[in-house]
């Protein structure tokens, strides 16, 4: 898989200013890439075009698969959001599989599938445990686990770990930037640390990136 | 990676899927369900155990008035009298439940020990039962009502010898015992209290009166016929309603079909939609996710529809259940009760109208097709 963003251009309003004023990009896969910048700087908007929730209005945005297919990214990519994203009333389990049912699984295969990616993030144990129970950077976990079952390749991660501490962020990078799922990752981020743990990282300034040097090689697992 | 059942065409999710993620919302709800389920119950209880309640007084009160007289007129000739034959022939009119000829004997009878002295003696056609409802019709039998029974101290079953008066010829009497039959007697009127013989030969052919009783709804047609079928040549064929003040004259019909809590169901099922939507309203969140996660539209009307279908169901059984029992303590009939509070709780897409037992326009209608083959047995 391999997404290719050129001359990307957004704004809110007809005559306001552009946010963004020409975005190019090229994410090969299993590349993590960590886009950082100051608050209004547009990495939200920039991330919500990548993922197909808002409409392209200049510009183009492809995932090219490896057989040379162009998709439009929205059925292309999972998301990892900074807010709660779950659905607090079900099971651990329940919430993964929603990730298989979006690939058509049956709920026997999704199940299976969800113990196999919940054992990788290190929740197995509790997959028959309400979501509402367990802590900030576990929920995340089980969204990152939902993400990696949807088979989807490319992961959205706005802020994954804006609200969790240094140590639970460790955990959750762990397994959002564990090279061996094979997914691509572009996480937006303002925390140095995580932004270090991607292949790369660009910052967002006057609605264009900007490379900021390539990040440390992160380590699988 | 591809596991076992994944589908290579399009990403949507399986219907199966769907409704069992449905299921499983509603069921892990816990409180929101089981208070849905409740708000479910008790909107589809009471309004049905209303409706149930207000139609079962409705019905009784048409059948008091039914039994008051109120679908029976009575034909009579001052002059010539009305031919019994006829009168006795209507009973086979598609929508008359019975008719008999009566005459009064105008000589009294006495029965030794009795108390009250000489008794009013009057001859009917054999009909008589089946106007009357009375099972079985013995010709050795002589019908009172049970307030001119309690007067003369006799009981259903009694065996009575009855005697000329004095002065009299006594040719209507019968020679050997009869048995004493009661019965409801209210739809012949007060001029037949005494004791009636059902199928003694009436007076050259002719009758004082023939009593019908008919289906409301075909009365009127039958009220313009009768003149005609029962005439004899001279005199004038008066046909009259047995009840002759509107007292119980009421359109039951009307009332019927124009009570407000007939549309009782259209209002809870309004109410409860917009509990549903706000309920959907403040959880739109999780329908957002599931959108994030391949469910399209038609997926996520799905699992709502089936989340919904789980909660009204539940909310629905217990709604009748609660329904017939509170229809039923309130004195509504269990049939009734039953098909109302169902109309409620369960509202069919066709009109209330269109399912009950409606004839045509005129104003004097049953309320209940049942009650038809009640008066026909």
């Amino acid at each position: 898989m391999r997404l290719t963003v050129r001359g990307l251009r957004h704004r809110y309003l007809r005559h306001a200013p552009y946010v963004l004023k020409g975005i190019d990009l090229e994410l090969g896969e299993g590349e993590a890439v960590a886009i950082t910048g100051p608050s209004g700087s547009g990495k939200t908007t920039l991330l919500a075009l990548l993922g197909g929730l808002i409409p392209v209005q200049s510009g183009k945005v492809q995932v090219i698969n490896g057989d040379g297919s162009a998709h439009p990214p929205s059925a292309q990519v999972a998301w990892v959001l900074q807010t709660v994203n779950v659905l607090s009333d079900r099971t651990v389990s329940d919430n993964v599989c929603l990730g298989g049912f979006s690939r058509g699984l049956s709920r026997s295969d999704a199940v299976s599938e969800a113990q196999r990616w919940l054992e990788r993030v290190g929740l197995a144990d509790r997959a028959e445990e309400p979501v509402r129970v367990l802590s900030g950077g576990e929920i995340q976990r089980v969204v990152i686990a939902r993400a990696l079952v949807s088979g989807r390749p490319l992961l959205l991660a706005d802020e994954p770990t804006g609200q969790l501490d240094a140590a639970t962020t460790d955990s959750v990078l762990s397994v959002l930037l564990d090279r061996s799922h094979g997914r691509s990752v572009i996480v937006v981020t303002h925390d140095p640390e995580v932004a270090r743990r991607c292949d790369r990282a660009l910052r967002l300034h006057d609605g264009v990136l900007h490379p900021e040097g390539a990040g440390a090689p992160v380590a699988a697992g | 990676m591809r596991v076992g059942g994944e589908r290579d065409h399009g990403r949507s999710w399986r219907t199966g899927v769907a409704v069992g993620e449905g299921v499983r919302s509603a069921l892990a709800g816990r409180w929101l369900s089981a208070l849905l389920v409740l708000l479910v119950c008790w909107v589809g209880a009471s309004s049905g155990a209303l409706d149930a309640v207000t139609v079962a007084r409705l019905v009784a009160d048409e059948q008091r008035f039914l039994d008051a007289g109120g679908s029976v007129v009575i034909v009579e000739n001052h002059e010539a009298g009305v031919p019994a034959a006829g009168c006795e022939q209507l009973a086979h009119v598609d929508g008359v439940y019975g008719s008999a000829a009566l005459t009064h004997v105008g000589e009294p009878a006495t029965v030794s020990g009795a108390r009250g002295g000489d008794l009013p003696v009057f001859a009917a056609s054999g009909d008589l039962w089946r106007l009357l409802r009375v099972e079985g019709s013995d010709s050795r039998s002589g019908i009172v009502s049970a307030a001119f029974a309690a007067r003369l101290g006799w009981v259903d079953g009694d065996w009575v010898q009855f005697e000329r008066s004095p002065g009299t010829r006594g040719e209507w009497l019968p020679t050997s015992p009869m048995r004493i039959t009661v019965a409801d007697t209210r739809i012949l009127g007060d001029e037949y209290t005494g004791v009636i013989f059902p199928a003694v030969a009436t007076v050259h052919g002719t009758a004082d009166a023939c009593v019908i009783a008919a289906d409301p709804a075909r009365l009127p047609a039958l009220v313009g016929a009768l003149p005609a079928v029962l005439a004899t040549g001279y005199g004038q064929v008066v046909v009259r309603d047995r009840l002759i003040t509107g007292e119980f004259a009421a359109d039951y019909s009307g009332a019927y079909h124009e009570r407000p809590l007939r549309w009782a169901w259209a209002v809870a099922g309004g109410l409860l939609g917009m509990v549903w939507f706000l309920l959907r309203w403040m959880r739109r969140s999780d329908d957002a996710l599931y959108a994030t996660m391949g469910a399209d539209a038609v997926t996520r009307l799905v699992i709502r529809g089936t989340e919904w279908f789980v909660v009204a169901g539940l909310g629905g059984g217990w709604a009748i259940v609660l329904g017939v029992v509170t229809a039923m303590v309130a004195d509504a009939p269990f049939s009734l009760a039953a098909t109302y509070v169902t109309r409620h709780v369960v509202p069919a897409p066709c009109s209330p109208t269109s399912r009950t037992g409606s004839t045509d326009g005129s104003g004097r209608r049953q309320t209940q097709g049942h009650r038809h083959r009640r008066h026909a047995q």
